[in-house]
């Protein structure tokens, strides 16, 4: 148990440090599925199958969740984000990483603050119209160029939604839902054959 | 102690060392193979096929562990992973030194079959224009052999191995014997015809690699799951286990011995004759000598060096073979890390079939017709073009459905290129023993010296300028231009230390491999070079090989060894 715990820590630690900058180029979709399969094991252990959050508190981490759902949503294609395990994905990256801590962190606070100035509650506390108001205001980048008191708001969803689609892609949903093969044996090699149909 | 007897012993089962088995069997001596590593059994170590859900760390490695036990190894962050770091060595049980502000990686695989399971398998001939660098530049001694001496050879090699290439009729890039070349990918061809149009000197075309693009001697073609380095279960890539060992083994003449660690050779001074080899057993650490009356070293540069270098006698006092003085000197490899990248335009109804185990090649055009200042010899890119694909849309603006729609869809294609550079012979660029230091066996260590000269960092700043010209002649967007030469060794290309030469006064070896001091002694692994050239050397290592076996055989039918 201790070594597995260390050598996790190191796995997390090691995610984080080359992660910086640009989480999705650089985290491999072997690592993330890692650590998918460390979250599937502690489900498994705990009594309801429930994930407890290691790093957010139950009011953030209900945020966080909101959020996933709403960044990649379930379709008539496909399952979402939280039923591939972003949250907690997310979650167990942020646990063992101070630069995410302060970075998503920093995010909810400013979203509570920014929803407190605009609507007077914080924003799980908000209508729907104004959480579908202050997203769409922050899901684009132009919009912070517009208005500067929107950037630090539009850098956290920016941030956010990377790790969202980490952790979508790398999970069993996503990976069925690019129609991406693997490396299984193929009879010749196309060059250039047309996209699949999605 | 055990005392076996042999025609012919070979000391390590890689690239050179099955080669020489299959030749040195076939023509009739009772060969012997010493391995110092394991056994490998393909059905059991290969892995080229497992998902990665399989795998205990999921493809992620237990990195605390891999970073104690193999932190150079791990330098080869492509190939020493979860799947494939088996077939790498232990560093701890492996030790070296890099002299002090000049880190070398030195990669090895230790195991039936070598860094042959692993290579790269770029295969290209060298030229007169390498073969006679050094004689026309000044530098270091004359090459003793030019292609003719060796174009059979190649003929002869790539005939057996199976080469899938394009002939292209270029002086400085021979062509070959081709199995049908792979495809190239759409921005390849675009990226290739920009480069025919805008430039007289240089051209692009698919890389020559030893991967079977059909049925080749009873081996399966390429079925493109493209992860070569973890083993090939149908042999479709050259290795010694898909290819030479087995054509050894049919002859009946041949033994191999796994966990054969060679400490040193023995030299008999009445004969001047190499008698034997001392072996520790890798498992018992027991003792053990073998005798034989051909010798070849094919153990990878920097050991079978080593070898000589721990088998000193007060006639060489500094290294069996070594009366030059140049054993250990010279050493080479190629330079990497320099290139550039970008978008190219287009294309938007097409993807790419991402499993091709092959890229593409622009032969060297500096230094060719025309003559650079900067610097001497010159340089071929590989690299490759395919698409964007999620993590890069991901990165892109919105927000729910319209979102998660738009990141799977293909982003651009992008083509890519990256210099590997010729480096010089430096005299100062040198391994020695360091009989402090032992292995896990026992033996001395390797203390290695050795940094890049002016030359290679001219050159490696004309490698990432011109890679951005070419991409921006051929229309390429948002070019990214990087220049951070590798580490010497990490091209995995180390050659020289033990040179071949027309006088023995300043060489190692002859224009046989044979070295001047003891006549039935071989050297055919990379050591043996006399320069490095800029093309990947593995083919030149197969065919100078099979041509000293030739001649190997035929001395001893004169008794002249």
């Amino acid at each position: 148990m201790h070594n597995e715990s260390i050598s996790r820590r190191d796995i997390l630690r090691t995610l984080a440090v080359t992660a910086a900058g640009s989480v999705l180029k650089v985290i491999p979709a072997e690592a993330a599925e890692y650590v998918h399969q460390m979250v599937h094991k502690e489900k498994a252990a705990a009594p309801a199958g429930a994930y407890t959050p290691k790093y957010f508190s139950a009011s953030q981490y209900a945020t966080l969740t909101f959020l996933c759902d709403t960044i990649i949503p379930k379709d008539e294609k496909s399952g979402g984000a939280v039923e591939a395990g972003a949250p907690e994905f997310i979650d167990l990256l942020t646990s063992e990483n101070p630069e995410y801590q302060l970075r998503l962190g920093g995010g909810f606070f400013w979203l509570d603050a920014a929803c407190s100035d605009r609507y007077g509650k914080v924003f799980m506390e908000c209508t729907p119209e104004q959480k579908k108001e202050i997203l769409d205001l922050i899901a684009f980048r132009k919009n912070g160029k517009k208005d500067p008191s929107l950037s630090q708001g539009v850098a956290f969803f920016s941030f956010l939604r990377n790790m969202t689609c980490d952790g979508f892609y790398t999970s069993k949903i996503g990976i069925a839902d690019l129609q991406y093969m693997g490396n299984v044996p193929q009879r010749e090699f196309l060059g250039c054959p047309p996209p699949p149909e999605f | 102690m055990a005392t076996n007897t042999y025609d012919a012993i070979i000391v390590g089962s890689g690239i050179t060392g099955g080669w020489a088995a299959k030749e040195l069997t076939e023509k009739g001596l009772n060969t012997l193979i010493l391995e110092a590593g394991r056994t490998i059994v393909p059905e059991k170590d290969y892995v080229e096929h497992v998902p990665v859900y399989d795998l205990k760390y999921r493809g992620w490695d237990n990195r605390a562990e891999r970073q104690r036990t193999q932190p150079i190894q791990r330098e080869v962050y492509y190939a020493c992973d979860e799947y494939s770091s088996k077939f790498f060595v232990n560093d701890l049980e492996n030790p070296y030194t890099s002299a002090p502000g000049k880190h070398f990686s030195w990669i090895r695989g230790r195991q039936v079959g070598g860094k042959s399971l692993t290579w790269g398998r770029q295969s290209y001939r060298w030229s007169d224009l390498d073969f006679e660098a050094n004689l026309k530049d000044g530098v270091a001694v004359d090459w003793p052999i030019r292609y003719a001496d060796i174009a059979p050879w190649y003929d002869y090699v790539e005939e057996f191995a199976g080469i899938s290439g394009q002939s292209e009729g270029l002086p400085q890039l021979p062509d070959g014997k081709f199995l049908p070349p792979m495809e190239m990918t759409c921005v390849e061809q675009d990226f290739r015809d920009a480069l025919a149009k805008h430039f007289d000197d240089r051209m692009m075309t698919i890389g020559r690699a030893a991967v079977l693009t059909r049925v080749h001697k009873g081996r399966a073609a390429c079925h493109y799951c493209g992860v070569c380095h973890r083993g090939c279960i149908t042999g479709s890539y050259f290795s010694s286990l898909s290819s030479t060992l087995p054509a050894a083994q049919k002859t009946g003449r041949f033994t191999i011995r796994p966990y054969s660690v060679v400490h040193s050779l023995i030299f008999d001074p009445k004969t001047r004759r190499v008698s034997g080899v001392r072996v520790i057993d890798a498992q018992t650490k027991g003792p053990l000598e073998f005798k034989a009356r051909v010798f070849f070293l094919c153990a990878s540069t920097l050991e079978s060096t080593r070898i000589l270098l721990n088998s000193a006698t007060p006639e060489f006092p500094n290294g069996l073979a070594n009366s030059s003085g140049e054993l250990g000197h010279n050493l080479m490899d190629h330079h990497m890390g320099a290139g550039a990248g970008g978008e190219m335009p287009g294309h938007e109804d097409k993807m790419p079939f991402g499993n091709r185990p092959n890229g593409i090649y622009v032969p060297r055009f500096r230094n060719v017709k025309t003559k650079q200042k900067e610097f001497l010899r010159g340089y071929g890119y590989q690299g490759g073009g395919s698409r964007d694909g999620w993590s890069a849309n991901a990165a892109k603006a919105g927000i729910g459905v319209e979102f998660k729609n738009s990141i799977k869809m293909p982003g651009p294609w992008r083509l890519g290129l990256g210099g590997f550079g010729e480096c010089l012979p430096y005299h100062n660029n040198y391994v020695e023993l360091d009989k402090e230091k032992l292995d896990a066996w026992g033996i001395p260590t390797l203390k290695i010296n050795c940094a890049w000269g002016d030359n290679e960092h001219a050159m490696s700043r004309d490698i990432a300028v011109q890679a951005a010209e070419m991409l921006a002649a051929a229309g390429a967007k948002d070019i990214y231009v990087y220049q951070d030469i590798s580490s010497p060794g990490l091209g995995i290309h180390e050659m020289g230390t033990a040179r071949m030469g027309r006088d023995p006064k300043t060489s190692v070896l002859n224009e046989h491999n044979q070295t001047h001091d003891a006549k039935n002694l071989f050297m055919t692994d990379g050591a043996c070079m006399t320069s490095a050239a800029c093309v990947n050397p593995s083919l030149t290592y197969m065919a100078l090989t099979a041509r000293a076996c030739d001649f190997a055989v035929s001395e001893l039918k004169k008794n002249n060894l």
